[in-house]
């Protein structure tokens, strides 16, 4: 599949490797085929960019490379929709908000992607644990500092 | 907007397949039982407003401010290793 970007002009992925959300992300409904890139070697950090629209293009992380003690129940209509049978079948990300001011940036817990890469599907689900959507990346030390 | 109005253990009917009780009403509490389709997701609108302006300030992702964030990230590691 080739596909235009904003940031990174023309790319070219195998089929396999675009993952579909078939709901979209909330707020992106229409946007349902997106791409994950690698940002640099050895970063948590990925780019899940749309195949869709050029300028679409959000930052994600694996959540447990950021945040200590992350940990929630997959909600079944998730594993469901993901044509997931076992939990190990799925990979988690979170959205990054990065802010004029790095220190302060956050990540979304509170609604994380659940990725069946092998399928090719993705959802973005609400979870019903106590998480924020605004976590901060960097400790609260740091950020006052 | 329509309005109906309800006595506990009633319910009311969305399409053909989701229904919604009052389960308890506690002064200005009200507990609602919904029952839907599992592709239907049902959530606090409060909870579902706030993702969703979260991953609208997140998708204008910029790679600039993404370096410093890697900056940032190699040096925290950094302390990390350190203790």
């Amino acid at each position: 599949l080739r596909f235009a970007t904003t940031r990174f002009g023309e790319l070219e992925v195998p089929e396999e490797g675009v993952i579909n959300f078939p709901e979209g992300l909330l707020g992106f409904e229409k946007n349902k085929k997106f791409v994950l890139l690698p940002t640099e070697e050895n970063s948590p950090l990925l780019w899940l960019q749309s195949t869709e629209d050029p300028d679409l293009a959000f930052i994600v992380a694996e959540p447990g490379l950021l945040v200590k003690g992350y940990s929630f129940e997959l909600p079944a209509e998730a594993s469901k929709k993901l044509e997931a049978e076992k939990e190990e079948e799925v990979q988690v990300v979170c959205l990054l908000v990065i802010p004029e001011d790095p220190q302060q940036s956050t990540i979304n817990l509170k609604g994380p992607l659940i990725l069946n890469i092998s399928r090719g599907l993705g959802l973005q689900v609400v979870l019903k644990e106590d998480y924020s959507t605004r976590h901060p990346v960097f400790n609260e030390a740091s950020v006052s500092a | 907007l329509l309005v109906l109005t309800r006595k506990k253990g009633e319910k009311i009917v969305i399409g053909d397949n989701i229904f919604v009780t009052v389960l308890e009403v506690k002064g200005d509490q009200i507990q609602l039982g919904i029952d839907a389709p599992r592709k239907i997701s049902v959530h606090r609108e409060e909870v579902f407003r706030e993702i969703q302006e979260e991953n609208i300030k997140a998708h204008q992702a910029r790679t600039a401010e993404l370096q410093q964030v890697q900056k940032l990230l190699g040096e925290k590691k950094g302390e990390g290793e350190d203790k």
